[in-house]
């Protein structure tokens, strides 16, 4: 999942103004040796809170989704994805990998029509937007979580990508990944 | 064999919808109600018309 203390900072600085934040804890997308693959919701539970000892999880409550990842996939089925929902229950911001930066203009996008709201500035119309993102690689972080599951986790990877998780540009380039 | 559940990353897109398709930009967000670890459920149409949801998606690996 993506980085909890920036998730973190953006909780402390709206959840009094009005804002819900939620961990949706999901399938394990790197099953291995040391977190496999859920076959009962017991195990499923406690890898929950595994993820809040292990990611230091302390201030932001995490849901458990069931076992057939029903809300996952109703959402997208992607591992890192984030989504902003206004208080009308419309999304208004949706990302395919949770990037805190972004999530914070967007949180205050949704503050700043609260007080537009509240002034009752009149809106034109709601306008849409849509940006491409960057994910940046840090070998380092990547190889401590690929560790954390397992030789099998990093294995599976291999055999799927061709190149290890923690591979860096050049190493990918290597292995001809386009 | 259970394909959500997969014990193989190679299998991650098994199933998968298109992520722009689902759960739109200015569409109602999928209802959900969720067993929070305190066992306590959470329900988004609890929040409409008080507060607005953030939901950040992951796992441990």
């Amino acid at each position: 999942m993506g980085e909890v203390p920036p998730l973190t900072e953006l909780y402390e600085r709206y959840q009094s103004r009005d804002f819900a934040f939620f961990i949706v804890y999901v399938r394990e997308a790197h099953p291995g040796e040391n977190f496999p693959h859920h076959t009962s919701f017991e195990q499923k539970l406690a890898h929950a809170d595994k993820l809040r000892t292990l990611e230091k999880v302390h201030k932001i409550p995490i849901l458990i989704d069931d076992m057939q990842g029903t809300t996952h996939k109703a959402y997208g089925l992607l591992p890192n994805m984030i989504y902003l929902i206004d208080r009308q229950g419309t999304v208004v911001y949706k990302s395919d990998w949770s990037d805190a930066e972004e999530t914070d203009g967007m949180c205050a996008s949704l503050l700043r029509l609260d007080e537009m709201k509240a002034r009752q500035v009149p809106i034109i119309r709601q306008g849409i937007s849509e940006r491409l993102h960057w994910i940046p690689m840090d070998p380092a972080m990547r190889e401590r979580i690929y560790r954390r599951s397992g030789e099998k986790a990093i294995q599976d990877y291999l055999n799927a990508k061709g190149h290890l998780p923690y591979a860096t540009d050049d190493e990918r380039k290597k292995s001809g990944e386009t | 064999m259970d394909l959500y559940n997969h014990d193989t990353y190679g299998l991650c897109e098994v199933g998968a919808p298109d992520f722009r398709s689902v759960a739109q930009v200015g569409t109602k967000a999928p209802e959900f109600t969720l067993i929070g670890l305190d066992g306590k459920p959470v329900s988004l149409k609890n929040f409409i018309g008080k507060k607005h949801v953030l939901l950040e998606f992951g796992s441990i690996t």
